[in-house]
């Protein structure tokens, strides 16, 4: 079973990709901000993280750079799923290394894919 | 041939001639006058000093006394003076001891007083017995211990104006320049008279017109003539050439000054340079825009005051020496304040009636930082808008996807996903419609249309909405007003829109099995309409903050059920714009009472 971290302040996306990406063998998990997802990473940590950027408390841009910090080894694979205009985003993610960008709205297909595509590149990195 | 004028000029002649002659003698008369005076003073003096060495010698040493020659005939003579005519030695009672006079003279001697010490020294006439003669006696008294003992006198011949002998060379030397000048006055006077006789006697002969000898005369003045006009008029032109500068001049002055005072009152910095880039005009404003005073940037080049390197890259293209990118407009931030903004125009100037001939440049500063506030403030706006409204689409696209691929959906997920793509939608139309009235509020189009309003109903036809509008499940909604509240004079539309916000928060930020009020009351001035939930409540941090435009408490549970941020920014913009006030009270976990407060339309008259 591979595990998601899903950090979003709303509750949809997690809702949809659990229905979604169940079948292709997902468990689903819910940080509702930054905080919450460096404690749940902290006890165990997933396979990919989905982080949206804006949210209320400690940001997807802060988590990421808290990582980074944390882990610099890079543990697991990053998605950054956002509703601003990703280009304004890539720099400081660029800097980071390994972390994916989607713009919102996001298909759960291409979603899928991306995830088993980052997964299988993690594996050639390891 | 003689000219018949030629006599009366003699005449003329003559009459100078004796004019001369009497002033001569004036003057000699004057200059003998003149002696006569001078020389009775220094007889005043000789006769005072003479009389009073006299006094100083004892009576024995003037009187007589056998074997010695008489004192006072040898003093006397010791003196010398030809004018001196008589000396006499008295005792106190005016009886002679000794006298000596000039011979031929009998000089008739008045007696002094000699109880009136105030007369014993002075001087006066004396008669001399001889018709003509007039003499100056001088007296002294002889003292010898304070006691008088007798007087001296002595006397002089007057000085007179009749002829004397003494006088003789005097008056030659008088009459030698007078003899010479007269002949050297007539002859002066001749010769500069003839050249004016000669020209008086040729204009008389002109003016008379008089035939034969004087046509060439009358060429020259002819000729003259003309000559004068040409000069006249060479003058006038001078002048009126003159005078077209003065006017130019004066025009020039008065152009340059409004132009001056033109750049002065624009609003933007002006700053002018000539063909070589030195400053030749700085206004006021540019001051402040270059941080230094602008009379110091006068006869400057650019490299001197640009306190920015775009200011010279707009420069470069326009004022030849320097080199550079060629750009010519650009902006910069004063003092390195990453908040003020100056913005920079180069423009080339060229002569009004030669486009092509260069007369320098202008540079305009413009401080343009409320246009780079107002850019920022706009793209934040747009993109948190653009963010709100993703996030609903991006729920509606992620739910629409899902029913799409996911045919074999469990009822309860197909129904979450309806439900959620309902809501979203209505979120976003919502965002849009708040937009649009927000915007109009705040560009000051929306025109407030006041009706009488009856509360009850509209309260009624707000919470009915509500209730339509699903999310209210398990909510009691209650809506409660006095039968007897009197209609209110509000903008319907607007105030229904102010409600359904409030009311859809009352309701989103509820709890299970919670409950909303909405209620209206009266005081004596005042309608009060409030809102009212059993709610999560509102962080008191957030309370201040809670109308200002797009905020969003960060509060997780508030976080958690979306929001865009205008609900109760446009509620308190609608309220405002009726004069109103809203105001909110709320416990966390308790709930919330939002309050409109309107006034009555009696108070608003009387306070109007």
């Amino acid at each position: 079973m591979k595990r998601l971290l899903v950090v979003d302040d709303e509750p949809h996306v997690a809702r949809v990709l659990r229905v979604s990406l169940a079948k292709d063998g997902w468990a689903i998990e819910v940080a509702h901000d930054g905080a919450e997802a460096l404690l749940a990473i902290a006890t165990n940590p997933p396979d990919v993280m989905i982080t949206d950027i804006q949210m209320p408390g400690m940001g997807g841009e802060a988590l990421c750079h808290e990582l980074h910090a944390r882990y610099p080894t890079r543990p697991f694979p990053i998605l950054v799923m956002t509703s601003m205009t990703a280009r304004d985003q890539r720099d400081w993610a660029r800097a980071l290394g390994g972390i994916e960008f989607l713009e919102k709205p996001v298909s759960p297909r291409r979603v899928a894919s991306l995830l088993t595509q980052m997964l299988d590149q993690e594996k050639k990195h390891v | 041939m003689t000219p018949p004028h030629s006599r009366s000029t003699d005449r003329a002649g003559l009459f100078v001639l004796s004019a001369c002659l009497v002033a001569a003698l004036l003057v000699a008369f004057l200059a003998v006058r003149q002696q006569v005076e001078q020389h009775s003073r220094e007889q005043l003096e000789q006769g005072t000093r003479l009389v009073k060495a006299l006094t100083a010698i004892p009576l024995d040493g003037l009187t007589p006394s056998p074997g010695r020659p008489d004192p006072l005939a040898a003093v006397l003579r010791a003196h010398g003076s030809a004018d001196l005519a008589f000396g006499q030695v008295t005792d106190a009672q005016g009886r002679p001891l000794s006298e000596v006079t000039a011979p031929g003279l009998t000089p008739a001697v008045q007696p002094l007083a000699a109880d009136r010490p105030a007369e014993w020294f002075g001087h006066r006439p004396l008669d001399s017995g001889v018709a003509g003669l007039e003499l100056m006696e001088f007296h002294g008294p002889l003292l010898r211990d304070g006691r008088l003992e007798g007087f001296v006198r002595i006397a002089f011949r007057a000085p007179s104006l009749g002829f004397n002998v003494s006088q003789l060379p005097f008056l030659a030397g008088l009459a030698l320049p007078v003899l010479l000048l007269v002949p050297l006055f007539f002859f002066l006077l001749r010769s500069q008279l003839r050249p004016l006789q000669a020209l008086s006697a040729r204009m008389e002969t002109l003016t008379t017109h008089a035939p034969g000898d004087d046509a060439s005369a009358r060429d020259v003045v002819s000729r003259f003539a003309r000559f004068l006009d040409a000069a006249e008029r060479r003058i006038q032109e001078l002048e009126a050439t003159r005078n077209d500068s003065e006017t130019s001049v004066k025009l020039l002055g008065y152009k340059k000054e409004k132009v001056e005072s033109a750049l002065e009152t624009l609003p933007e910095g002006v700053l002018v340079l000539d063909e070589g880039g030195l400053v030749v005009f700085a206004n006021a404003k540019v001051g402040p825009l270059l941080g230094t005073d602008p009379a110091g940037l006068l006869q400057k080049e650019p490299a001197n005051w640009a306190i920015d390197p775009s200011i010279l890259s707009v420069l470069a293209p326009l004022v030849g020496s320097h080199a550079g990118p060629s750009n010519h407009t650009a902006s910069y931030h004063p003092g390195a304040d990453e908040n003020r903004r100056v913005s920079v125009w180069a423009l080339p100037l060229f002569a009004p009636r030669d486009a092509t001939r260069r007369l320098g440049t202008l540079l305009v500063l413009r401080e343009t930082t409320d246009q780079l506030l107002a850019a920022r403030a706009r793209d934040e706006f747009i993109a948190h808008v653009a963010h709100e409204l993703k996030t609903p689409l991006s729920n509606i696209s992620l739910y629409g996807e899902l029913l799409r691929d996911e045919p074999e959906l469990a009822a309860e997920t197909r129904i979450e996903a309806v439900n959620t793509i309902c809501d979203e939608a209505e979120r976003a139309a919502t965002l849009i419609n708040n937009l649009l009235n927000i915007s109009r509020i705040e560009a000051g189009s929306i025109v407030i249309d006041r009706q009488w309003v009856r509360l009850g109903d509209l309260l009624n036809d707000c919470m009915d909405h509500l209730s339509h509008g699903g999310h209210t499940q398990g909510l009691q909604l209650r809506v409660d007003v006095p039968a007897d509240l009197p209609p209110v004079e509000l903008d319907k539309d607007l105030l229904r829109i102010a409600l359904n916000n409030l009311l859809t928060n009352a309701a989103k930020y509820n709890k299970a099995g919670g409950e909303v009020i909405l209620s209206a009351e009266e005081s004596d001035e005042r309608i009060l309409i409030a809102v009212q939930d059993t709610g999560i409540g509102i962080p008191a941090e957030d309370l201040d903050r809670i109308f200002d435009k797009f905020y969003r408490s960060a509060d997780r549970e508030a976080v958690s059920r979306g929001g865009h941020g205008l609900g109760l920014y446009l509620a308190r913009q609608i309220v405002e714009i009726h004069q109103g006030q809203i105001g909110v009270v709320s416990q966390p976990n308790q709930g919330t009472r939002i309050t409109l407060s309107f006034r009555k339309p009696h108070v608003l008259l009387r306070t109007s």
